[in-house]
C-alpha cells in the first residue's frame, strides 16, 4: 500500500484534531506545549490540505483578471471606484475584474464563497510563484483568510510563517493567538513578552490576549499601569479614557469568570459623570450603555447553566451597532450546537469581524474565555449579550 | 322513525365536503395545514367525482388525467342507478336543498307557471362547454356543479375563516373574480326561488350528463297499473322527473324516492329495469315546447356552433394577453394546457398556507378568469408545501414531491437597483437575503458595494453596503424575498413604493414542463451554462517551491 497516502492520512487526522483541540480546550490542557512543539504543529497541520479541499472545486468569473494587478484606485473599471459617483449604470452588480475588488466585494460578503476564495488565492499564489511580491501577498492573504473567515489556525501560522520566511511582516499578535489557540502558552507569552515595551500598535487586542492566556492579572495591572494621572504617557492604556479603561478591564473580568469584580468596574463606569462619555457612531451609544448591557449580560451568565436547558431554538433581540439584532442559540441534548445572527442592521465589516465570536461560544460551551473583537466590540457584545439573554430565557 | 337514508348520506357528503375544504385553512403553515387534516385523501374528492371535470378538461387538454377515470367511475354507476349523485352526493344538491326548505318555499311570488320550456336548457349548455372543450377551450369551471360550489365557498367562506379565525396577518380584500363566483354561486340558491331543485332539473349540465347516463339505467322507478292518476307523485317530485301521464323521465329521475312516501297505492316500484307489469305510457309533453325531436337536435348543433365560435372568440381574445406572464404555482403545466386542463374550482388557493396564491380577474383575459397566480407581495411560495399539487383534481398543477418542487422554476427575483435600499446606499437591508436563505433556496448573495479605500488603497471597514444580488442559476421565484421587502420595506415602514425585488415569468424565467423531471431540468441547465468545463486544475495544496 501507498505509504505516503497512509502518512498523509494521518497528517490529516492530526490536523483536524489539533484545530479540535484549538478550539475546544485552547490553552488549559494543551497549554503546555513549547514554542518548538507549536512549530511542529503548525508544520504539519498547516501544511496538509484542509479536509474541504477536494470538494471545493477552483471557480472563479471568466472575466477576472488573473494577472493580479494592484487595483487602480479610483480609475479601477469594474465597479471598485468610490461611493455613488463612480458607480455607472447598473454595473454595482457586474463581477469586478479586479481579483483585489473581486475578494473584497464578492468572496468577503459571502461564507458559502469562504473555501472557493481561499482556492483562488492559492491559485494565484502557484501563479505567481516567480514573482517575489504577488507571491508575497497572496502568502498573507492566505494566511488572513485562514484565520479571520475559518478560524484555522494552525493553517493560518503556516501560510503567515511562510510569508515571513520571504521577508514579510506578520501581525505579531495575531501569530501570538494562533499559538495561543495551538495550545502552547509558551510561545504565545514569548511573543507578547516582546511587544511590551514599544507598545504594540493595537495595545487593547494585546491586553486581551494577555488575558486569554490566562494572565488575567497582567493584562489588568497593563491597562492600569499607564493610567495615574499620566495620560500623555507610554503605557499601553496610553490614549484610552478613564471609561475605556474601566470597560477593557471589566471584559476581561467578566470573560475570567469573575462576575463581581466585572460588575464592580461597570458601575464605576455608571458612576462616572456623563460629560466623561464619548457616543458611539451610528447609534449614539456611550460607554454607560455598554456597561448597563454587559451588567445584563453578567446577571443572565451567573446563573446560566447550559445542560440543563431543553433542546431548541432560541432567540433574543439585542440592541447592536446598527439598530436591534437577532441572536438566535441552538440547544441539542444540553450542548449549544450553534449561534446564529439573524435580523441586523449592523455594518458588515464589523459583523465580519465579530462573527467568529459565535464559533467561540460553540466550541467553548459557553462564555469563559470569549472576548469581544476589538474594533467591533459593540457587534461582539451585542453577540454575546443575545446568546446570554436567549439561553437564560430558555432555562425559564 | 325511521331514518331517511338519502338525507343521512347526503348530510354526511356534505359535512364530508365542508371538513376536507375548511380543516386545512387553521394555520398558515403547510405543514401544519397537512397534520391538521385528517382526510388529506379526499381532498378534491368531489371534484373528481363530477363527470364533467374530467370529461371537459380531458377533451381540452387532449389528455387523460385521473379525474376522467372517476367521471367514468360514477357515470357507469349513473347506468345502474340513475343520477344517484344528483341525490345522494351532490354537496351542492345538499345545499340547494337546504335553501329551498329553509328560505325559498316560504317565497312564493317568482314561482314558475310553466316549466316545460326550461326542460332542455341543461342539454345546451353541456353541448356548448363540451364543443368549446373540443376547441382547446375549457369553461367547464363557470357551469359545472363542483367547481361552481367549491370556488364559491372558498370565495364567500375563506376570507371569513382567516380573518375571524386564524388570524392571518395577510388578510386579503375580496378581487372582482371571488364576487363573480359568490354572485354565481348564491344566483344558483336563489333560483329555487322559481322552484324547487330549478338548478338541478333545468341547468346543471354536470346533471344533465348523469341524465343522459341514467336514461340508460337499469336500477329505475316504475310506474304499475294500479296507479289511480291522483297527481300527489307530480306535485312532490323536485326534479321534475314524473310526466304528466305519471311514467318516468330518466333523465331526471335520481331515485330519491320522495314519491313513494306519497303515494295511496304503493302504484310503483324502485327495481330493476326488467321488472314486469307497467302501465301504459303515452307522455305528450316532454317535447311539447319543442316541436320535434328533430328540432331540439337542430337547436343542439345551433348550441354547438356558438360554442366553438365562444372558443375562437376566447382564443383569440387570449392572443392579446401573450405578453402578460403570470406568475403559476409550482409544477403548473405550459401555459396553454394549463389553461385548458386547470377547471378554476379554487381548491388550491384555499389549501395555500399563505394565500399566495390569488385567483385572477380579467387581467389575464376572459380566459385567464379565476386561475390561480402567486401575488409576491402578499406571501412567498412556502418551501416546504407541495399542498396544491396534491389537491388539484386535474393535474393543471402536477403533485410534485418536496425535492421537485424546490428545483421547479416558477419565475425569477429581480433586483431593482435604483430603489433597492443598500443597492440605493440609503439603508443597511438583507431581508430578502434573509428569507431566501431561511427557506433554504440560497439564491441570493450579498455584493459589498460603494466601498471607499483609504490613501493606501485599503477598503475602509466602515464604508459601503452589502446589497443583494440574485443566483439566477439557483433561484426558483418563488417570492418570499419580495414578500418580506414589501412587508417591511412598502407596508410597514412605506420607504418604497413597491417591492425593490419583484418576481417575474416568462420564457427563460421559469420551467413549465408537462412530464418528467425539474431537478433533472436544472442540471441539465447547469451544464449548458458551462459550455467548455474549466480544464481542471489540480493545484498541490502545498507545492513544492515551497517546501
Amino acid at each position: 500500500m501507498n505509504t505516503d497516502l497512509i502518512i498523509k492520512y494521518i497528517a490529516v487526522l492530526m490536523a483536524s484534531g489539533f484545530v479540535f483541540c484549538g478550539l475546544q480546550i485552547n490553552g488549559q490542557t494543551g497549554a503546555h506545549k513549547t514554542q518548538a512543539e507549536a512549530d511542529e504543529a503548525i508544520r504539519t497541520a498547516g501544511s496538509t490540505s484542509p479536509e474541504w479541499w477536494d470538494s471545493v472545486e477552483l471557480n472563479y468569473p471568466e472575466t477576472l483578471d488573473l494577472s493580479w494587478p494592484v487595483r487602480q484606485g479610483l480609475q479601477g473599471p469594474g465597479g471598485g471606484g468610490r461611493g455613488r459617483g463612480a458607480r455607472g449604470t447598473g454595473s454595482g452588480t457586474a463581477s469586478p475584474t479586479n481579483v483585489d475588488d473581486y475578494l473584497t466585494q464578492v468572496i468577503y460578503p459571502n461564507p458559502p464563497r469562504y473555501k472557493a476564495g481561499i482556492r483562488l488565492v492559492h491559485h494565484l499564489m502557484i501563479l505567481h510563484k516567480d514573482d517575489s511580491d504577488k507571491l508575497r501577498r497572496s502568502l498573507n492573504m492566505l494566511g488572513d483568510m485562514f484565520y479571520q473567515l475559518l478560524g484555522d489556525y494552525a493553517r493560518a501560522a503556516f501560510w503567515w510563517q511562510k510569508y515571513a520566511q520571504m521577508g514579510g511582516s506578520v501581525d505579531p499578535l495575531k501569530m501570538a493567538r494562533c499559538y495561543h489557540e495551538l495550545g502552547s502558552k509558551a510561545a504565545a507569552e514569548a511573543l507578547l513578552a516582546s511587544l511590551d515595551s514599544n507598545a504594540a500598535r493595537n495595545n487593547r487586542d494585546l491586553v486581551k490576549l494577555w488575558a486569554r492566556i490566562g494572565e488575567v492579572d497582567k493584562a489588568l495591572a497593563l491597562i492600569e499601569s499607564g493610567f495615574d494621572g499620566q495620560s500623555g504617557g507610554r503605557g499601553v492604556a496610553r490614549g484610552l479614557s478613564q471609561s475605556d479603561k474601566y470597560l477593557l478591564s471589566a471584559g476581561i473580568l467578566r470573560a475570567a469568570g469573575r462576575y463581581d469584580e466585572a460588575i464592580v468596574l461597570y458601575e464605576k463606569v455608571l458612576a462616572l459623570p456623563d460629560s466623561a462619555m464619548q457616543p458611539v457612531r451610528r447609534n449614539a451609544t456611550d460607554g454607560k450603555d455598554k456597561a448597563r448591557m454587559n451588567i445584563a449580560t453578567i446577571q443572565h451568565l451567573k446563573t446560566l447553566d447550559i445542560k440543563r436547558i431543553p433542546d431548541g431554538s432560541y432567540t433574543a433581540v439585542v440592541n447592536a451597532y446598527g439598530g436591534p439584532m437577532t441572536v438566535k442559540a441552538d440547544i441539542k441534548q444540553g450542548r449549544l450546537v450553534s449561534v446564529d445572527i439573524l435580523r441586523n442592521s449592523e455594518t458588515f465589516s464589523y459583523l465580519i469581524m465579530a462573527l467568529p465570536t459565535t464559533r467561540e461560544i460553540v466550541a467553548r460551551q459557553g462564555f469563559e474565555g470569549v472576548h469581544a473583537v476589538t474594533g467591533a466590540t459593540v457587534t461582539a457584545e451585542a453577540i454575546i449579550h443575545g446568546t446570554a439573554k436567549a439561553l437564560s430565557d430558555g432555562m425559564k | 322513525m325511521k331514518l331517511p337514508f338519502r338525507r343521512v348520506a347526503q348530510a354526511f357528503c356534505l359535512i364530508v365536503f365542508l371538513y376536507v375544504l375548511f380543516s386545512g385553512g387553521w394555520s398558515d403553515r403547510a405543514d401544519a395545514t397537512r397534520e391538521n387534516n385528517l382526510l388529506s385523501g379526499p381532498l378534491g374528492l368531489f371534484l373528481r367525482l363530477d363527470p364533467l371535470v374530467g370529461i371537459s378538461t380531458t377533451l381540452a387538454a387532449r389528455a387523460m388525467s385521473w379525474s376522467l377515470v372517476t367521471a367514468g367511475a360514477v357515470l357507469l354507476i349513473g347506468m345502474v342507478f340513475p343520477r344517484w349523485f344528483c341525490g345522494y352526493i351532490c354537496p351542492l344538491g345538499t345545499l340547494i336543498d337546504m335553501t329551498d326548505w329553509s328560505i325559498n318555499r316560504h317565497i312564493k311570488r317568482f314561482r314558475l307557471k310553466s316549466e316545460t320550456r326550461w326542460f332542455y336548457l341543461r342539454f345546451h349548455l353541456l353541448v356548448g362547454i363540451l364543443t368549446a372543450a373540443v376547441f382547446g377551450v375549457l369553461v367547464s369551471g363557470f357551469a359545472a356543479a363542483i367547481p361552481v360550489l367549491t370556488r364559491g365557498i372558498v370565495s364567500l367562506a375563506a376570507p371569513l375563516q382567516d380573518g375571524l379565525f386564524s388570524g392571518r396577518a395577510s388578510a386579503v380584500a375580496l378581487t372582482g373574480g371571488q364576487i363573480a363566483s359568490i354572485v354565481i354561486f348564491v344566483g344558483i340558491l336563489a333560483l329555487g326561488l322559481l322552484r324547487p331543485r330549478f338548478w338541478c332539473a333545468y341547468l346543471c349540465p354536470s346533471g344533465a350528463l348523469l341524465g343522459l347516463a341514467g336514461r340508460l339505467s337499469l336500477f329505475r322507478r316504475r310506474v304499475e297499473p294500479s296507479c289511480i292518476n291522483c297527481g300527489r307523485c307530480l306535485r312532490q317530485c323536485s326534479f321534475n322527473a314524473i310526466a304528466p301521464d305519471y311514467s318516468t323521465r330518466d333523465m331526471n329521475c335520481t331515485v330519491c324516492r320522495n314519491c313513494e312516501a306519497v303515494c295511496p297505492k304503493q302504484a310503483f316500484r324502485f327495481g330493476w329495469r326488467w321488472n314486469r307489469k307497467q302501465k301504459a305510457s303515452g307522455d305528450p309533453t316532454t317535447t311539447a315546447s319543442l316541436n320535434s325531436r328533430r328540432l331540439f337536435l337542430l337547436s343542439l348543433i345551433g348550441t354547438a356552433g356558438t360554442g366553438a365560435a365562444a372558443a375562437a372568440g376566447i382564443r383569440w381574445e387570449r392572443g392579446r394577453y401573450t405578453n402578460t406572464f403570470p406568475i403559476r404555482p409550482p409544477g403548473s403545466l405550459p401555459e396553454a394546457r394549463f389553461r385548458a386542463q386547470c377547471v378554476r374550482c379554487g381548491e388550491c388557493l384555499k389549501i395555500c398556507p399563505s394565500r399566495v396564491l390569488q385567483p385572477s380577474g380579467l387581467e389575464l383575459g376572459l380566459d385567464g378568469l379565476w386561475t390561480p397566480t402567486i401575488k409576491a407581495d402578499i406571501a412567498g411560495c412556502q418551501s416546504s408545501c407541495t399542498n396544491c399539487g396534491q389537491v388539484c383534481p386535474t393535474g393543471a398543477i402536477r403533485n410534485l414531491p418536496l425535492e421537485e418542487k424546490r428545483a421547479a422554476r416558477i419565475g425569477l427575483a429581480q433586483v431593482n437597483e435604483t430603489t433597492c435600499l443598500p443597492h440605493a446606499e440609503k439603508d443597511v437591508c438583507g431581508l430578502c437575503y434573509e428569507a431566501c436563505a431561511a427557506a433554504g433556496y440560497h439564491a441570493i448573495e450579498y455584493r459589498r458595494i460603494g466601498i471607499q479605500y483609504d490613501n493606501r488603497n485599503r477598503p475602509i471597514a466602515d464604508s459601503g453596503f452589502l446589497a443583494p444580488v440574485v443566483l439566477e442559476e439557483k433561484c426558483v421565484g418563488c417570492g418570499l424575498c419580495q414578500a418580506s421587502c414589501y412587508a417591511a420595506n412598502v407596508k410597514e415602514s412605506e420607504l418604497l413604493e413597491k417591492a425593490a425585488i419583484q418576481i417575474t415569468a416568462g420564457t427563460g424565467r421559469e420551467d413549465r414542463i408537462i412530464s418528467g423531471s425539474y431537478i433533472e431540468l436544472r442540471n441539465e441547465r447547469t451544464r449548458l451554462r458551462q459550455p467548455n468545463p474549466p480544464a481542471q486544475i489540480d493545484n498541490e495544496y502545498l507545492p513544492d517551491f515551497l517546501q
